[in-house]
């Protein structure tokens, strides 16, 4: 598609119209060269290839006039209802559908806050599963095996771990 | 002691007015309907081409920007945010719209770029000796008879303001297929008000 070769008319000195044959990509780069769109490199290259050929000169200044034509000549138009009619078919709508919620900047902070304590607590429970199934590949050389919380009775809690032959009791302090 | 904020709504400015609307404030909300509404309604109408569906979509436009009221964080003015949304609903009704229709032989030609593709070079300026408003009832006469996809891509370069890249991830399109629409419609609209200019020299 972008080796197709495009027929312009375009019209010589007296006014009689030629058929020129310029390729669609530089036809689109002299656009683009319009638009702001290019490299640095690219639109200097265009510059002067529009200096030396008539032909694509005479169509930038076609886009160009037609661009500079229309921007910023948009007709001016009214909604051709009153506003109250207008407003009345948004105010039903809206009451009838609630408001989209999302989340409040308070609880994304809030969420951010809790995201590194639910990994760890992610990671307890993996453990306390592999534990629990007793799988022997997947039995941790430093592992906590067991978990006795006593706290009902004392509030202290124990560690034991069967691979290090060792086991640890943590009593909170004004026992 | 037990402030009571109030509100002068035709004169609040829009940051305000869009804050009490997060509120709930379908008043603030009203007041800003009314101000941006033919504004809203323009750009609906500039690439739907009906009064009818511009009416409907700029409507549909301002029941989902309340629904969504809570996402607008001011990165840009109320009344842009707004018209994003409304050419994006623009946008899906159009599409809606081709689903339905078969396209004829003609429109594939345009589509292709068969009669554009040779057509003369217009040497004049458009603007040249005509009064701004007429101008724009001419351009507008023009956007009427391009097709959806050229026109639109005018509209939103021309008139949005946007980068071919952005006029593309709109249309779902490659950037190439936006370039060669936006030349085709721009050698449309030449050939179209240079017709209209010459109807008027034999007048």
């Amino acid at each position: 598609m972008l080796a197709e070769k495009w027929q312009l008319c375009l019209p010589d000195s007296s006014g009689r119209s030629l058929k020129s044959n310029m390729n669609t990509d530089k036809i689109l780069k002299i656009q683009a060269y319009l638009d702001n769109e290019l490299s640095s490199d690219e639109a200097r290259q265009i510059a002067t290839w529009l200096d030396r050929d008539p032909e694509a000169r005479s169509l930038f200044h076609e886009l160009r006039d037609i661009k500079s034509a229309i921007v910023g000549n948009e007709v001016s138009l009214a909604v051709p209802e009153s506003r109250e009619f207008y407003w009345s078919k948004i105010k039903r709508s809206i009451e009838a559908e609630p408001i989209e919620i999302v989340h409040p900047p308070i609880f994304a902070r809030w969420l951010r806050w809790a995201t590194p304590f639910a990994a760890a607590a992610a990671t307890i429970a993996l453990l306390v599963s592999f534990t629990a199934f007793d799988l022997p590949g997947l039995r941790l050389k430093v592992a906590v095996h067991e978990i006795d919380d006593s706290q009902e009775e004392d509030s202290s809690i124990t560690f034991h771990s069967q691979a290090e032959g060792m086991t640890v009791v943590w009593i909170p302090s004004g026992h | 002691m037990n402030k009571t904020l109030t509100i002068d709504y035709p004169t609040a400015p829009d940051d305000v007015l869009v804050a009490a609307s997060q509120k709930g404030n379908t008043v603030a909300f009203e007041e800003l309907v009314a101000r941006h509404r033919d504004k809203i309604y323009a750009r609906a109408f500039s690439m739907l081409r009906n009064e009818e569906d511009a009416t409907d979509v700029s409507q549909e436009a301002w029941v989902k920007s309340w629904q969504r009221l809570v996402q607008f964080q001011g990165d840009s003015s109320f009344a842009t945010w707004m018209t994003r949304i409304t050419i994006n609903l623009s946008l899906d009704h159009l599409r809606k719209q081709k689903r339905m229709r078969t396209d004829s032989i003609e429109q594939l030609n345009e589509e292709m770029g068969g009669v554009e593709r040779q057509m003369p070079v217009v040497n004049f300026n458009p603007s040249e000796g005509l009064e701004r408003g007429e101008l724009r009832v001419r351009i507008d006469k023009a956007l009427g008879q391009l097709s959806f996809e050229h026109r639109t891509v005018l509209v939103l370069h021309e008139f949005e303001d946007l980068e071919y890249k952005a006029i593309a991830k709109k249309m779902q399109c490659s950037i190439g297929t936006v370039m060669s629409r936006l030349f085709y419609a721009r050698r449309k609209m030449a050939a179209l008000l240079a017709g209209l200019k010459r109807e008027e020299f034999k007048k």
